[in-house]
């Protein structure tokens, strides 16, 4: 296996894109990702675009082909990869494993999705297509609703408390207005969440006990980054990063089936194979992009990825040690919650946050120093978790 | 068979004796591919809730309420409940009825409604 390097990423601004198509966002981000880079289009052999829903959403399929068409990457070779809401991550996985093996040397990696075409009600169950047909879907259970059921279990198990949840939002929240890409620029303060009363802040009930505060937006957006082998990317860039670690696993499909519902066993198994091939600890990690499509998901993913004890995340929220700044600065981008979650964009959006934040080039949300980061993106409620382990080259 | 006849259904490994809802084509304790089904009961306690606002495409009904239950044989469901005036640990039993629209068609199935 070859060391892989990312030598150059781009994304789109997340949030509504009503003049653009989903191919204008791939096209962008890929374009600021090619610059990025220096590479010469002619160099790029590879082609891997993640995306969950442009056959349901944007009449379209097959978005590599398009894509490396309108780039005038011919005649690359090129596939779409669809892993619902952890397309992007798969994409990257895939160019990752291609450069790694020695096929492949520059690869082109795209991942974008652009949702706010219809209604809520609509995306809602879009998203939920990811759950088991029969067991959960037809029941009429949404990603909220798990989220809704697991934030109860939690509650209860774990003493988590609603101001818990709203310490996520808020840290995101701050994080993303330091984010010229995030969806939502809003600072919203714990107090202003939990009492809607008196804030003036519409925070109506989704999934109770989750809030609409507790859930991450509706997004359009697209991310890309250019992947060459390591011993080659200080002839197109100074600071090369390296994919030091990968790991992915995968879990029942019916959350109910899961052997404790509190927990995300697929991503302690991810992020424990993550760690091992990069040959690091969590404690090494000096940032991270977890996948906080709801406020519980960043406490219980903090928790399984090794960051704290089992039901001690809250507590680490409590102590500010997720803030930029703390001990392990979580989600500085904004997260899913702020910067936004074009459902197939997300893990491409996490990776290109990491760069930035390893090559120093973070701007004001620049986490001090960080030389480790750590992404985890996941298919519907962790039934398929991504891993990457991020280290800056020297 | 009418529908208050309708009883819930588990698939048992054959070899082993674990019993699974919704169904596996190889069983996940011992790679067993022969199930057979057999009836989850009537009782079941409710695990956890939620009373969902933001429902999907072919729900009408507005809050749903979903949880997940587990029966005393220790199989657990996630379906729709027919109260909102439930708590987690309280006695639930499993009910035939209308469930929700996928592409205008109805479609049936068991929801879970208090004991007591």
């Amino acid at each position: 296996m070859r060391k892989v390097a990312i030598i150059g990423c781009g994304m789109t601004k997340f949030g509504k894109h009503e003049n653009a198509t989903l191919m204008d966002l791939l096209t962008e981000a890929s374009l600021k990702a090619l610059d990025d880079s220096n590479l010469d289009n002619k160099q790029i052999d590879a082609v891997y675009v993640g995306n969950m829903g442009s056959l349901l959403l944007n009449h379209q399929t097959g978005l590599a082909t398009a894509l490396t068409a309108n780039l005038n990457l011919l005649p690359a070779a090129v596939d779409t990869v669809q892993n619902g809401t952890a397309s992007g991550s798969s994409a990257i996985k895939n160019g990752f494993l291609a450069v790694a093996s020695g096929y492949f040397d520059k690869v082109l990696v795209a991942a974008g999705e652009k949702m706010r075409v219809t209604t809520g009600n609509e995306i809602t169950d879009f998203i939920a297509t990811m759950t088991h047909p029969e067991a959960e879907y037809a029941q009429g259970v949404t990603l909220p609703s798990l989220a809704g059921m697991f934030t109860r279990l939690y509650m209860h198990k774990y003493g988590v408390e609603r101001k818990h949840l709203a310490m996520v939002a808020a840290k995101n929240h701050k994080n993303a207005l330091k984010n010229p890409y995030a969806h939502i620029h809003k600072a919203v303060t714990v107090d202003d969440i939990l009492y809607p009363e008196k804030s003036g802040i519409k925070n109506p009930v989704i999934a109770d006990p989750l809030r609409l505060y507790d859930c991450c937006p509706v997004s359009d957006g697209a991310a890309s980054v250019i992947l060459c082998p390591l011993e080659e990317a200080k002839k197109y860039i100074d600071t090369p990063v390296e994919i030091i670690g990968f790991g992915q696993a995968t879990e029942v499909q019916a959350v109910h089936e899961r052997e404790d519902p509190t927990e995300i066993k697929s991503l302690r198994i991810a992020a424990k194979k993550a760690f091992e091939i990069a040959k690091v600890e969590p404690k090494d990690v000096d940032v991270a992009e977890l996948h906080d499509a709801f406020t519980i998901l960043e406490i219980a993913e903090s928790e399984e990825a090794g960051f704290f004890k089992k039901g001690e995340g809250h507590k680490a929220l409590e102590e500010g040690l997720t803030e930029i700044g703390g001990k392990i600065p979580i989600n500085p981008s904004g997260g899913l919650k702020a910067r936004g979650h074009p459902v197939g964009a997300t893990g491409a959006a996490q990776i290109v946050e990491l760069v930035w934040q390893l090559r120093n080039e973070a701007g004001e949300r620049q986490v001090e120093n960080a030389e480790i980061g750590f992404s985890c993106n996941f298919f519907s409620f962790g039934s398929n978790v991504v891993a990457f382990v991020l280290k800056r080259g020297d | 068979m009418n529908e208050t006849e309708k009883r819930m259904i588990g698939y048992r490994c054959k070899r082993c004796g674990r019993i699974y809802y919704p169904k596996h084509a190889v069983c996940m304790n011992c790679d067993s591919r022969e199930f057979e089904k057999v009836e989850l009961g009537d009782k079941c306690k409710l695990i956890t809730y939620t009373k969902l606002y933001a429902t999907p495409k072919g729900v009408e009904e507005k809050p749903l309420i979903l949880g997940i239950v587990e029966f005393e044989n220790g199989v657990r469901a996630t379906g729709q409940l027919t109260s909102e005036n439930v708590e987690i640990g309280m006695k639930m039993k499993p009910v035939w009825g209308f469930l929700r629209k996928i592409d205008s068609k109805e479609v049936y199935g068991f929801k879970f409604k208090p004991a007591t």
